[in-house]
């Protein structure tokens, strides 16, 4: 009983090792369903969350939470889906999500730039150095992605529990090494763990249902408790904790709120 | 094979940014949030500002477009170097009072000679203020307390309350900086109060404090007075005696140059320190009364360096000095203003206001202006805190009240002095009285304190004290032990528990081996138990410990009864 979380490239083979993985599992492997899922739970156009999902965030992203929101949304909707257990996910921002959680099987799967050029020059029918352009554009894409939002390199390897490079393996001794991890106890489930991945999908519930009102909420729960965390001025402290405490009880699992105002950040 | 030399990795460059340029340090808070909450804070803030510049700079002596001048570029400075989140500068009822009474000895007010003095004088208290920043003596500003800024902005709040009352009631009184004076002429001319002009204040004053209420998140203070001009034309104002914002002239602040001559500077200097040190004294005391509100931490030396460069900036484009004010910082903090960007969108919206809308001004009534800013004032007093104050201690009510009155009856800068002269000398009473506790045995345990014997509870007494034995406390203990030779003379041996002893200077070392050498002259002994690494270093390197007798030191009390007891019940002679 785990989660697999395989982050990739474009055309580094991630995908075929995700599905091989369910199959022989009999997980169930997912990866864009998780926009559709969002995309019709709040309502929202399939095509805004896949370039918020991929695009990095402009200047004007800054200013007006675009991204923030569609994030929100789709991270709830991707804890909600993960909470069934038993899944591989390889797509974006699963291993951003799910770090804190111990049952989840963080894998990195990297590919030879000349192989990946190769693999597109074949899918896309374009020539090298077209292909050789789209990917590492792509990349920076999606490094600056991650970068931007969760502040988190995904290149650097301490966001993994193991990076596999596809030059120096197959697809199937890929899918053979984590197969073979996932027998260990260290990411097994267990209530704690379990506790732990429901506690992330309920304050993801709640930042997504707040993020249209206060777009920098968090929030922390704990067995139903949930702690919020809001920017705002001190001055309308009550207007804003009576306000959140209407939104926040009605997403399902809610206990309790605390509401606390964040009215500065100073860094030094 | 060599290693290479560590290096921290790159990424010193920001923090370091962030030391020169403040703003980079809230600049990431920044959000469309944050903006609209700061663009409308910026905007009542312009609306505010507009007839207060006017007004200083009429009691400054200077032109009025030059108090407006100063409400643009001053607040924009100080915003982007300062510390306070919410504090905004420009031109202030005292700075204007001490530039008046400074310079009108030697130009006549409203002169050429007289405005090019006034930016002279205002380049040089930057200078001040921007050195008092740079060699960081903002720890001054801890000094001035709790208890003080409480009471300093319920007195400031009462201040300006009165200022508005003449505008309210519609008076025509005599200018005057004094509370008692003030409030005698209204209550004197009372007979001549225009109930028009009450209308629209009280107006503009209800209106602000249901919107406050009910719709907390709206400006209210800037459609209140939107409802008071608006009262005042269907009242029909000048025919009715209420009285209008005059029209302004249309540009923005024009280039100036301070004159730097050395006779001008030398004639200048002692009044730029001393608008210098007012000017930081009422910047660092309304960013920190604010920041009682927000939560803020102030960097003293920040904000003087906010201040200075602010001034410095302003006397290159026709401001005069200008330091944080107290009604416009309230305004702009229970606007809900989060950042200083409401200090700049102030700006912004007053050149914007000065160049499109000085002709509508005109339509703005003065009572509807007071009636808003009787409401700040009444929001800046804190009764909640001012209660705590008072039930909890003495002494603090004590400098609140005086802080209080003197803000009411002296001028700001004395009642700042005032409270925290209060405060050190309630501070030095304290620290110059230790507590002394008389400590006795436990009967129930072996090995404590002291052995209950008729013999020790003769010649036995054991202290402990908890204060530094500084020069100002010796005093105090002394008289204690005087008092043992004379409550209980037989009692020549006594031990010091002295776990609680932070500190020894000098003089209270020399007492300690007086008192040593006086009890051994008793046939007794001083003791001294669990001293402190930092009292003790002090006694060792004075050579007090080899007067006082190393045996004569314990570091337990189990250890030091023990070996008191055996020299009380077996004397060596």
């Amino acid at each position: 009983m785990t989660i697999v979380t395989i982050s990739r490239g474009t055309y580094s083979r991630g995908k075929e090792v995700a599905e091989k993985l369910a199959k022989e599992l009999d997980y169930e492997c997912l990866s864009r369903e998780i926009i559709i899922e969002a995309s019709k739970e709040f309502n929202i156009p399939e095509i805004k969350l896949i370039r918020a999902i991929h695009d990095a965030p402009s200047i004007l992203d800054r200013f007006t939470y675009g991204k923030e929101r569609y994030m929100a949304f789709f991270r709830a909707a991707l804890l909600k889906h993960l909470q069934r257990d038993n899944i591989i996910y390889h797509g974006l921002a699963g291993h951003a999500f799910l770090q804190t959680i111990p049952h989840v099987i963080k894998v990195r799967i990297i590919a030879d730039l000349e192989y990946r050029i190769e693999e597109e020059m074949k899918r896309e029918k374009i020539s090298a150095d077209q292909a050789r352009y789209i990917l590492i554009k792509d990349d920076a894409e999606r490094h600056k992605w991650t970068m931007a939002l969760y502040d988190l390199d995904i290149w650097d390897p301490k966001f993994y529990d193991m990076i596999l490079h596809l030059d120096t393996m197959d697809v199937n001794e890929a899918v053979s090494i984590i197969l073979h991890s996932i027998q260990h106890t260290c990411f097994q489930t267990t209530p704690q763990s379990r506790q732990k991945l429901d506690d992330l999908s309920l304050s993801a519930q709640v930042e997504a249902a707040l993020i249209s009102d206060y777009p920098k909420a968090s929030a922390d729960a704990s067995k139903g408790n949930v702690f919020v965390n809001i920017r705002g001025s001190l001055i309308d402290e009550k207007d804003i904790s009576l306000k959140v405490n209407r939104i926040v009880e009605k997403v399902a699992g809610v206990n309790k709120v605390h509401v606390n105002i964040i009215p500065y950040f100073i860094e030094d | 094979m060599k290693l290479k030399k560590y290096t921290p990795p790159a990424g010193q460059l920001i923090p370091f940014l962030r030391k020169i340029f403040p703003f980079l340090r809230w600049w990431n808070f920044i959000g469309w949030d944050t903006t609209r909450a700061d663009l409308m804070a910026g905007l009542t803030g312009a609306v505010i500002v507009l007839p207060q510049g006017v007004a200083f700079a009429m009691i400054a002596g200077l032109p009025p477009e030059y108090g407006i001048y100063t409400a643009i570029v001053v607040p924009l400075v100080a915003a982007l170097f300062g510390s306070s989140l919410h504090l905004i500068s420009g031109p202030t009822t005292a700075i204007s009072i001490i530039i008046f009474s400074s310079l009108s000895p030697i130009a006549t007010p409203g002169s050429a000679e007289f405005i090019q003095l006034a930016l002279t004088l205002t380049f040089l208290a930057g200078i001040f203020q921007l050195s008092f920043g740079l060699v960081r003596i903002g720890i001054l500003v801890n000094f001035v307390s709790h208890s003080v800024l409480v009471g300093f902005t319920a007195g400031a709040a009462i201040l300006i309350a009165t200022s508005q009352l003449k505008h309210i009631f519609g008076l025509e009184l005599p200018g005057s900086g004094s509370f008692f004076i003030t409030w005698t002429n209204i209550l004197r001319q009372m007979n001549t109060l225009n109930p028009y002009a009450l209308v629209v204040a009280a107006g503009t004053f209800v209106s602000a404090g249901l919107i406050k209420y009910f719709k907390p998140r709206w400006p209210g203070l800037l459609i209140a007075m939107i409802i008071g001009s608006i009262m005042a034309i269907f009242l029909g104002a000048q025919s009715h005696g209420i009285r209008l914002m005059e029209s302004l002239p249309v540009h923005l602040p024009p280039p100036s140059l301070p004159d730097l001559s050395v006779t001008t500077l030398r004639e200048l200097a002692p009044k730029a320190f001393a608008v210098a040190m007012i000017g930081l004294i009422e910047a660092l005391s309304i960013a920190r009364s604010i920041a009682a509100f927000s939560r803020q931490q102030i960097d003293g030396n920040q904000e003087f360096i906010g201040q200075g460069l602010s001034n410095i900036v302003g006397s290159f484009f026709s401001s005069y000095a200008g330091s944080g004010s107290f009604t416009r910082s309230g305004i702009n903090y229970h606007s809900g203003a989060m950042t200083p960007l409401s200090a700049i969108f102030s700006a912004i919206f007053l050149a914007l206001i000065l160049l499109l809308m000085a002709p509508l001004t005109v339509y703005l009534p003065i009572p509807a202006m007071g009636g808003v800013i009787l409401l700040v004032a009444v929001n800046l007093i804190d009764f909640k805190n001012i209660k705590n104050i008072i039930r909890t201690s003495k002494d603090e009510a004590a400098v609140l009240l005086t802080t209080f009155f003197a803000t009411l009856f002296l001028d700001l800068e004395f009642a700042i002095y005032s409270g925290v002269l209060m405060s050190l000398i309630l501070y030095l009473s304290r620290t110059a009285h230790p507590e002394i506790i008389e400590l006795t045995h436990d009967p129930e345990s072996f090995g404590q304190l002291i052995d209950q014997t008729q013999i020790s509870r003769s010649f036995f007494k054991i202290i402990r004290i908890d204060g530094s034995l500084f020069f100002g406390a010796v005093n105090h203990i002394m008289d204690f032990f005087y008092n043992i030779d004379k409550n209980e003379p037989y009692k020549c041996h006594l031990l010091i528990i002295a776990y609680g002893v932070n500190f020894i200077d000098i003089t209270g070392a020399e007492m300690l081996v007086n008192e040593s050498r006086r009890r051994k002259g008793l046939r007794g002994g001083l003791y001294l138990c669990g001293l402190k690494k930092q009292a003790r270093e002090v006694l060792d390197r004075g050579g007090y410990i080899e007067a006082i007798g190393t045996e004569n030191l314990f570091s337990s009390e189990t250890e030091a009864v023990a070996k008191i007891m055996e020299k009380i019940t077996s004397p060596e002679d």
